[in-house]
Formats: structure tokens, sequence, C-alpha cells
């Protein structure tokens, strides 16, 4: 609807300007045929007058004629006239009277007839309405009319007119004569139809013109006549240019409105927008020429009248464009509007949104704009403070010193944008509550780039703060105990060794491994191990002195810097720790354990090398004492043999990483012999050997303990594994039973039943042909993990055997959880079992104990025939050693190569 | 030729014969004295014809009268002629030249109702009665004044000069009227009438006394002898010569004639006006008023006379072949 009101309005200033431009053009066309009209009527009454002119010239030359030859010839003459009037076509007639008086009248008659005009008479008008002629009655003197020059059958009659005593000439004849000059009659009525001004002018019969007026009349002899045909003055053409051009005879009065006469008057138009009147005068007489226009369509100039009505359209359609364009703007703009006030409205909701604090203030910090959060900071609305400062709504102040607000601003008074307040600020509000912010402040420029105002953010950071210092505290303790956890610990100990390094400082470091933890944590679950480990660091902190750090290092693992402490003190406080976690009894569920701690304690002095270095000699020397034995303190010491072997076995880590890698190791076999002879199945121990870089054959105890310490054990296992399936796979039809040494590492490593399960099912090999040996205390030390593998694999047919029984004087009651097929005793005690009663005893037991559970006993380090007798006497089923069969390198080609000399040997 | 006269006049009549889709127009009847071939009667013929025929439907008859001049053979074609008027009824007559004023109008058309126009009448009506009620028209009279003036250029001091023509009634009326205007400017003119070619060689050479020699009609010289009559002037011709006529242009140096056409055109326009419904009676009877001016430089050069620039501007050369 207003697109429409708009649309209308346009065509109605189109259609009022274009008209209003037409009617200009049409004027400006109008004038300009008015200038042409005037300029034509200007020429027109020139030609008027110069036709008067002409006409008198004409007349003069007859009249010079007559003047100077006396008489004329009548051919002569009509000759000249014939020439005068093609020249001046406006001349209807040359004439010329000649002068008679009466005494000669009849002669004169006389002669004319004579001379061919066989009826003339002096003649005048009857005065009837007829025109008719009669004889002139008679008078003085006669000026007959005896030439005419057109003659013509219509005027011909007036030869012999006598011209003096014609009413319409009398006067116009007495002035000609009176004054020598031409004169003019008044208007006559042309014979073939119009009027007709006659010039008369007086031919004396001397050439000078007499003074007195008497002597002119006597000495006039002729009177010379030109008859202007009055149609003819105006050029037809020229006429034609006007609807109505007159020329008007004033009988020599000037008052053209009340006493005229019309001349003639010729009309071809309607209206007259256009009159133009000129006054002429000639002898006495006045005229009146005027013009008259009706100026029509035809008159104008078409083309501009086009050209106007074209740019009429193409100024219509400007003024839809420009209102198209308009709507358009205005319809952008709308949306443009709607559009900012969206933008506006999702602005300031966001503003309400978002947790920041905003603040928009003037120049002088007066604030025009609270979002939500700013007025839950500042703790009123937007409405109450409006216009008021801001500082007097709240004060920032800095963590150390207090920041004026004011000052604040001027120092962000910036123009070139934000600026962040680099440290949070404490924010009072009105009401006295406290925040912690940081504030952003940007200044608001207006387009010339003047400030006007200030954009305040603030961010409530106490929260933040909060969480980042439970981030940090999370970051750097261990959430069981409270303690530091290793990376701070380190951080610490890094911190130290620069202090030691700077200021030659001594400090000690502690590494601390908790001995029976695992057997609290896997026989009283990890709630009984958390609470033993978070019950063990208060103990242990209260043995050290404040500034001392005690950080859980993992699992069971603690460590101890101890700032500021020579070596002395530091044993003193290690031996503190020590004692006190020797007294500790730990007690869970009707259990109590005895717990000790085995501890490495490593000088910190400026020689020392590097917080690496200095943790692993801790690590070191805590293995060493637990390895003697446990429960007690080494001392690092440099050139310490103990930590040597244990750096020994460090450096096989990458010896053993690079074998796997170079598949250096390989498999030795040692039969497994029935000592009862009542099995028929054959076993076979498979045996891990490694190749050393020089070639030379390394056996495993080289490198088993690197590897078990060092985490290495389930990808030897995983190897070796994989290669008994291997080497079983290429033996047809074989009936042999392989033992394959899991470690404990492997037991708890879930992924390795998932690998072993999904080789079987790649290969050939029959899983009953497999059997695992685990160790005792492997078993024991993860008990569940254990028990649940060894179901997993049973279920495949894998059987297991315990291996090294009755090393780790473990409680049998283990056995009724341990679903295994086999018991090896501990190779110590059968190796002396001869000699030692007490081993003897061992191995009675422990077979004894095996049968009655439904087990196999196998019986290791067998290594004479006595000790085969013996065993065969306890009952023990398998006897292995080389005193049976010493390993040998595994060939696929060998399949089962011992059996035959272990048969000859059990015999 | 006398014989078969009757019979061109028929056939001339006949070829003249209106055709029928004239019968809405106006009838106008053409009488020539003469004979179709006449300079003169011709040129007045043909300016009616030009000038009547958007008018009226045109008819002419011809009374032959210069070949057959007796009197009793032209009123049998007048009585003709007036038959043909009887069973034609023209609106009006035209009547050129004397004989048929004289022999067809006067006799049977005077104040008839039938208008009629005559032409060519020499100087005086009054033989013929004129005015009639029922006529108007152009009498032709000579140039005299004219002449005078071209003479007087010509000759400036010229105070005797002849008068040479036939020895007729019509060129000793025209003497008379040579005399009268001549002796008013103090030139005596003296007359030399022949009768046959013979006198009128004889009378040229004697001429030759005088300060100039108006050559006037030869008509009614019945021996006449133009090849000698050219030979005569061309060998004894000295004196300036002046004329009236065009066909004594071979005779004479200065020619003053009178124009058929102007009679033939006054004719025309008169029956037109007549046909219009204007009275007769308000067209005068009025003389011709415009002459030809010619110039035989030949006679002038061979007589060694030097005419007046003047008269050179203005006049046409003569040609022989004209």
């Amino acid at each position: 609807m207003q697109n429409r009101t708009a649309y209308i309005t346009a065509a109605a200033i189109s259609l009022t300007l274009s008209v209003g431009l037409v009617f200009f053009v049409v004027n400006a066309e109008i004038n300009k045929t008015k200038n042409i009209l005037d300029q034509q009527a200007h020429d027109l009454y020139q030609h008027v007058n110069d036709n008067f002119k002409n006409s008198k010239v004409v007349l003069d030359s007859v009249a010079a004629l007559f003047q100077t030859m006396g008489e004329v010839d009548n051919d002569q003459l009509s000759q000249y006239s014939r020439e005068m009037l093609e020249d001046y076509p406006y001349l209807y007639a040359v004439e010329y009277f000649t002068k008679v008086d009466n005494a000669e009248r009849v002669q004169f008659e006389s002669d004319m007839r004579e001379s061919g005009y066989v009826a003339f008479s002096i003649k005048q008008y009857a005065g009837d309405a007829k025109q008719s002629l009669i004889n002139s009655p008679q008078q003085t003197t006669y000026f007959p009319l005896v030439f005419m020059q057109p003659l013509d059958v219509t005027t011909a009659q007036l030869i012999g007119l006598d011209g003096l005593s014609d009413s319409r000439f009398s006067a116009a004849f007495k002035r000609a004569i009176a004054t020598g000059e031409p004169s003019m009659s008044a208007p006559v009525d042309l014979m073939e139809g119009g009027q007709g001004l006659m010039l008369f002018k007086a031919v004396y019969t001397k050439s000078v013109l007499p003074v007195d007026l008497n002597v002119r009349t006597e000495n006039t002899f002729k009177i010379i006549a030109v008859l202007i045909r009055i149609d003819d003055l105006l050029s037809e053409q020229n006429r034609n240019n006007f609807s109505f051009a007159q020329l008007r005879f004033l009988n020599g009065h000037e008052d053209i409105n009340t006493n005229k006469e019309d001349l003639w008057s010729w009309s071809n138009g309607l209206l007259q927008a256009y009159y133009r009147d000129f006054s002429l005068s000639f002898d006495d007489k006045k005229f009146n020429l005027e013009f008259n226009k009706t100026i029509r369509w035809e008159d104008i100039g078409v083309s501009n009248i086009v050209m106007a009505l074209m740019l009429s359209a193409v100024f219509a359609i400007l003024v839809f464009w420009l209102t198209h364009l308009r709507l358009v703007f205005l319809k952008d703009k709308r949306k443009a509007d709607e559009a900012h006030h969206q933008e506006k409205e999702k602005a300031e909701i966001t503003l309400y949104s978002i947790g920041d604090a905003v603040i928009t203030t003037d120049i002088d910090g007066g604030v025009e704009f609270l979002n939500l959060a700013a007025e839950e900071l500042i703790g009123m609305q937007l409405s109450d403070v409006n216009g008021r400062k801001l500082n007097s709504l709240m004060s920032v102040k800095g963590e150390e010193n207090p920041e004026d607000l004011q000052e604040l601003f001027w120092t962000f008074h910036k123009p070139d944008g934000l600026v962040l307040h680099k440290d949070p600020l404490k924010l009072v509000n009105h009401h006295g509550s406290e925040y912690v912010v940081e504030i952003s402040i940007s200044p608001i420029h207006d387009l010339a780039g003047d400030n006007i105002g200030f954009v305040l953010v603030l961010r409530d950071v106490g929260h933040i703060r909060k969480l980042s210092f439970q981030l940090e505290y999370q970051a750097t303790h261990d959430p069981l105990t409270d303690l530091a956890n290793r990376s701070e610990f380190e951080r610490r100990l890094d911190e130290a060794l620069i202090q030691s390094k700077a200021y030659d400082k001594q400090h000690a470091l502690c590494y601390m491994d908790l001995d029976q933890f695992k057997i609290v944590n896997d026989s009283c679950g990890h709630l009984a191990g958390d609470h033993l480990l978070k019950q063990l660091a208060t103990v242990m902190k209260s043995c050290m002195r404040d500034t001392d750090l005690l950080a859980r290092l993992g699992g069971d693992e603690f460590g101890v810097l101890l700032f500021d402490c020579p070596v002395e003190v530091a044993e003193t406080i290690v031996l503190k720790i020590k004692n006190a976690v020797s007294d500790f009894r730990f007690v869970w569920d009707e259990h109590a354990f005895d717990i000790g701690i085995s501890i490495g304690l490593v000088p910190i002095c400026s020689q020392s090398i590097s917080t690496i270095e200095l943790m692993r000699n801790a690590d070191t020397a805590c293995y060493v004492a637990k390895d003697n034995g446990r429960n007690r303190i080494h001392l690092y010491q440099e050139d310490d043999s103990e930590l040597a072997q244990r750096f020994g076995e460090m450096q096989w880590v990458q010896r053993i990483r690079n074998a796997l890698q170079d598949d250096r190791f390989f498999l030795a076999v040692q039969d497994v012999v029935s000592l009862s002879n009542t099995d028929n199945e054959k076993h076979r121990e498979v045996l891990l050997r490694l190749h050393g870089e020089n070639g030379e054959t390394i056996p495993p105890m080289a490198f088993i303990p690197a590897a078990e310490r060092y985490e290495l054990m389930p990808q030897i296992d995983r190897w070796v594994f994989c290669k008994t399936i291997e080497m079983i796979g290429a033996i047809e039809a074989c009936d042999c039973l392989y033992n394959i040494n899991i470690s404990g590492q492997s037991l708890k490593d879930e992924d390795f039943s998932n690998y072993a399960r999904n080789l079987l099912a790649k290969s050939s090999v029959e899983p009953h042909r497999i059997c695992f040996e685990i160790t005792e205390t492997a078993a024991i030390s993860n008990l569940n993990t254990a028990t649940q593998f060894i179901h997993s694999m049973k279920e495949l047919g894998i059987r297991f055997a315990l291996d090294d029984f009755g090393r780790g004087m473990s409680s049998f009651g283990y056995l009724k959880t341990l679903p295994v097929d086999y018991l090896k005793i501990d190779g110590s005690f059968v190796r002396d079992m001869a000699n030692d009663a007490i081993d003897y005893a061992m191995v009675e037991s422990i077979t004894r104990i095996g049968h009655v559970m439904g087990l196999k006993v196998i019986a290791e380090f067998v290594e004479n025939d006595t000790t085969v007798e013996l065993l065969r006497e306890l009952g023990v089923d398998y006897g292995q050693g080389y005193g049976i069969h010493k390993p040998e390198t595994w060939l696929v080609e060998k399949g089962c190569p011992l059996e035959h000399r272990l048969s000859k040997k059990a015999v | 030729m006398r014989k078969i006269a009757p019979a061109i006049l028929l056939l001339a009549m006949t070829l003249q014969l209106p055709s029928a889709w004239a019968e809405d127009k106006h009838r106008c009847l053409f009488i020539s004295s003469y004979h179709i071939g006449y300079a003169w009667s011709d040129g007045i013929e043909a300016a009616v014809y030009q000038h009547l025929k958007e008018r009226c439907v045109v008819r002419s008859v011809y009374l032959d009268s210069k070949r057959e001049p007796h009197p009793e053979k032209i009123e049998k074609r007048a009585h003709k002629v007036k038959q043909l008027v009887e069973e034609w009824k023209p609106d009006v007559i035209i009547a050129a030249d004397d004989n048929a004023s004289k022999f067809v109008i006067k006799p049977y058309y005077r104040d008839s109702d039938i208008p009629v126009i005559f032409c060519g009448i020499n100087w005086s009506v009054e033989e013929y009665g004129y005015p009639y009620s029922n006529t108007t028209g152009m009498v032709e009279v000579m140039p005299i004044k004219s002449l005078l003036n071209f003479v007087r250029k010509t000759v400036p001091n010229a105070r005797n000069g002849v008068f040479l023509s036939a020895d007729v009634m019509t060129e000793r009326k025209d003497y008379q009227r040579y005399k009268k205007v001549f002796a008013r400017k103090g030139i005596k003119l003296n007359k030399e009438l022949a009768a046959t070619f013979t006198d009128w060689t004889t009378m040229y050479h004697r001429s030759q006394s005088y300060d100039f020699i108006i050559v006037n009609n030869n008509a009614g010289i019945v021996d006449w002898n133009e090849k000698q009559a050219r030979a005569v002037v061309t060998e004894s011709g000295q004196r300036p010569t002046f004329t009236v006529y065009e066909w004594m242009m071979p005779f004479a140096m200065i020619g003053v004639t009178k124009d058929p056409a102007e009679q033939g055109e006054w004719a025309a326009k008169a029956a037109s006006s007549v046909l219009k419904g204007v009275p007769i009676s308000t067209i005068p009877i009025i003389p011709n008023q415009r002459w030809n001016l010619w110039r035989n430089d030949a006679l002038s050069n061979m007589a060694k006379l030097e005419i007046p620039l003047s008269i050179k501007i203005k006049s046409r050369p003569y040609k022989e072949n004209k």
C-alpha cells in the first residue's frame, strides 16, 4: 500500500512536471513562434512601407518621363508601364489623366475617337447603384483618363473618366496639383474586386514646380497615377503566415479604435493569440497594419515538443526509478534497521547472557549500560546507576596496591582499541562484596576518532583462580595421599640441584619402596592398600622437618627431599622414617601386616650431575637396599659395586630391545622326563637364549632380571610364545607338551591372553600341547589376575605349571585358588636333597601336597642319578635337570630327539 | 484556285465541326475575313483559340476575301455563314477584320441578340455603323505616333518624308492620318501611291530623295512582285525606311507593326466576359495598344544607316525567313 502510494505520488509528480515541462516547451515555442511572427510582421510592415515608397518611385519616374519629354508615346509608356508592373506586382495599373479645358473638350473627344476609342467621351460616374458612367457635364477643366496599362475589357470603360470631378479622386488630385508631390486617394473599389489606392502626381508644363498655387493649377497638364492593389501590398506567402492581417485605413485620424475603416481583412484562423500592429502613413493617409495569429500546434516546433515529451518520459522514468530506488533503499534500510535491531537485541541478549560483566560509560565514566553480569557484580541495576560515575559504584584494588578506577580509564585512554589489565584486580562493589576480576577497557570512538566513552569487560576470575589452584594442586599432588606427586617432586629436585650448584648447598634425596605392600594390596584389596599408603604418608611425614618434601612417586614408591641437609642428618631422618614404618602395624579386616621399607639415599651436592642421574642413583640404591634384604637403607656412594650391577642391568634394557628388534633371541629345549614311567606323554621346557652382539650365547639369567625390572618381560614372553607356536606348528604329528615360562608381568597384561588366543586360533597347534609355567611369586603377587588368566587359558586347553614352588615360602592355601596342573619344585630344594634333609623334607612335603591336590609334581635341577632315585621314591612325577637332559637349541627337524636318551638315563 | 476555294471553305468548316461532347459548352464562332494561311488573320485566330479554348467551343469560318475579293462571292460566303449561325447558334461571334463586319455582321446581326466582338477593323468603324447594341471590339490603328518617334530618333533632322503605298482607299486614309501627325512635329509627309508594281518600283526609286520613306501596305498592288521588290530595295535603298506592316519588313529598315495576337486576345477576352454575363455595352471599343518593333539590319547596313541604340535594344531583328 505504501509502495502504491509512493508510485502514485511519483506518477503525479512525473505527470505534473512533465506537463510543466511540455507547457514550458510549448510556451517557449509559442514565444519563439511569436518572435518569428514579430519578425515576419515587421518584415511585412517594412514590405508595405517599401511598397509605398516604390510606388512613389514609379510614380515619380513616369512623371519625370512626361516632365522631360512633354509628350510620351502610349506605346512607349505601355512598355515602360509593363516593366514597372512586372517589377512591382502590387501595382495594378499605371495611368495618366490629361488636362482638358472645357473649350478643348469637343476636339479632344473627337481626336480620341479618331485614335480608335470609337465611343470616347469625358465621363463621370452617374452615382447610381450600377456604377454607370455618363458624359461629364460642362465644367472648366477636365482630367480624363486617357492611358491605362494594363487595359482590359473590364477597365477599358474607364478611359475618359474625369478624375478631377470624381469624388474619390478629386481631393488627391487637387493635393497633387497643389503640392507637386504624390498624393494618395482614399481606398477605392476595384472593378474586378478588391480595393486599391490611387497615387497621383501632377506634371507641369514646365519642369520647375510653380511657386504659386494658381500657376500650378494652370500649368498642370497631366496627372500620373499608379493604382495599388491593397491585397497585393503584402506578399501572399508572408501574409499566409498569419491568421489574420489587415491594413486599416484611419481616414487621417490616429484613433484606430473608434474611427477606422477596414481596407481589407484576411483571416484564416480562429483565435488571436498573437497580435501586432504598425502605423504607416502616406501623403495625408494614415494606416494601421495589424497582424493576428492563432498559434496552432502545427506552428510549433514538433521536434521540440516531441523532445519535451521524450524528456518528460525520461523524466518520468527517472522519477519512477528514483522512487523505486528510494523504496528499495527504504526497504533495505528497514531490513537493515530490523537487522540492526535484531543484532542489537542479539548483542544485548548476548551481553546479558555472557558471564563477563560488560559496562559502558561515557567519557567521564558515567555508566550508560550494564549487562546482567555487571548488575550482579556491582549489585545494582542499570536503572539505578544510569549516569552515575562508575568509581562511585565500585572500587578496584590490585593484588598488592589499590587502583583508582578513574586513573585506570585515563591510563587506558588510548585510541588504538582494547587494553587488558594484566593482573587480576580485587573489585569491591557498592555492598562491599569482593570479586577478583580481570578488567579490559576499550575506548569508544566516534567517526571522527574522538573518544566518547569506554567499554569495560570485567571477568570474575575468582572461581577460575580457585579452579586453577585446584588444578595446580592436582597437577603437583597425589590425590590419595595429598603428598607431592612425582612431577612436583622432580621440579623441586631441580630447584634443589640448582640451589646446590648455585650456593653449594647440600640436600638429600631418598627413594623409598614399601616392602610387602603388594601382599596387602592383593590380599585385602586396593582400598586397603590405599589406606595403608595414606597412613604411611602420615607416619613418614611425622618423621620429617617442615621444610622437607615427601612425595608419592608411584605405587608404593615414595621420595623425600631433604633441603639443606647434610648426609649425616639425612641418614638420621631416613632412619627415623624406616623405623617408624617398621614399627607401624597395618590392620585391615582383622588382618595385621608388618610393613617394611627399603630406602635409597643419595646426597645432593654441587657435584651432582643431573636430576635424572640423582633419581637413577636413588632408585638403584633403593633396589640395592631391597635386594639386600628389604627394610633397610642403602646410602649411595661413588664406586658402589652393587650399584654398578644395577647399572649393568639397566644397560640390558637397550640390549634386550635391540635383540628383539634384531631377532637375536632363540629357543632351546630341555626335556622333562617322567620318573614314574606311567606317563607316556613327552614334556619339554622351552628355554630362552640370546645371541650377543658378538655372536656369543647369553644365558637367560644375564638379562631376565633386567627385563623383569624394566618391564620388558611381556615383549619377551610374546616372542617366546610366538616362536614356540611356530616351531610346534612346523612339527608333524607332535605329541609333546611344551612348557613355556610366563612372567608375572604378562600375567597382569590383559592383552596377553588375547594375543595367545588369537595366535593359537591362527595356527594349527593344538592348545593342549602348551603348558604355561608361572612362578609362585608371580602368581601370588598377582593372584587375582593370575587366577583369571589361568582360567581363561585352560578353557582353550592350555595347561599350567606353578614354577619355583617353595621359593617364596608362600602359604599352601593359594594352591586352592590356582587351577594349575603341575607343581615344579624349586630347584634349590631338589639340588641338595640328597645331602640336606630339610630340602628332602620340603620336596617330600610339596610332592605330597601336590598329589593331594591332584597335581603332577616336577622336580627341577635334577643333576644326578641319586636325585632321580630319591625323587622316584618320593613319587615325584617328573624330573628335569642337567642330570637328565641338558638344554639344547631347538631345531624343528629334531622333533622330540631326547626321548630315547631320557629313557636310557631313566633306566 | 478560285474554283476550289468553296471546297476549301467547306472542308475547313467540316474540320471545325464541334464534337458531340462540346454541346454543353458555349459556342463561339470565329469569322475570319480572310483565309487560312494569311499571317495576320492566322495570328488573330490563334490568339482567339488560345484564350477561348477553356471557355467555349470555337468554330471558325473564312470569307477568304483576300483571295476572292469579289463582293458577290464574299456575300455568298457571308450568307452561308449566316446559315451556319442559324444552325449552330453560337453564343458569341467574333468577326475578324473589316469584311467580316461588312458582309456578315452589318447585314445580318446589327443590334441582334447575338453578341459580336469585332477586331482588326482599320481605324474607323463608321463604315459599319459601329457600335451596335450587341457589339464591341478593337479597332486597328496605325502606330503613327510611335512611328514618328522612331523616325525622329533615326532621322533627327527629318523634315521631308514620303508615304509609299498601294493606291487604295485605305492607304489614302492612312496617309491623311500620318500626314496630320507628322505635321504636328513639323515634318512634311508626301505620298507615293502605286497601283502597279512598276509604279511602286518607280516611286521607290523616286523616294530616295526624301529624308525617310514610310513603306506602307502593298495590299492592292495586284502585280506585286515580291522578289523584284526585294531586289529593288536591296539595290536602291539608301534612305531610312519605315513600315507598320510586318510583311513589309523586307523593304523597311525599322518596323513598328501591329500585333494580330492583341486583336485576337482582346476579342477573346471580351467574348469571355460576355459569356460570363458582362453586358457588352460596358465593354468599350478601343484601339490596339501595343506594337512590335523590328529592325532589318541587312537593309540598314547596305544603306550604311546607323540605327539608334535605343531602338536596337528594344527591337527584334527581322530575318528573311520570318
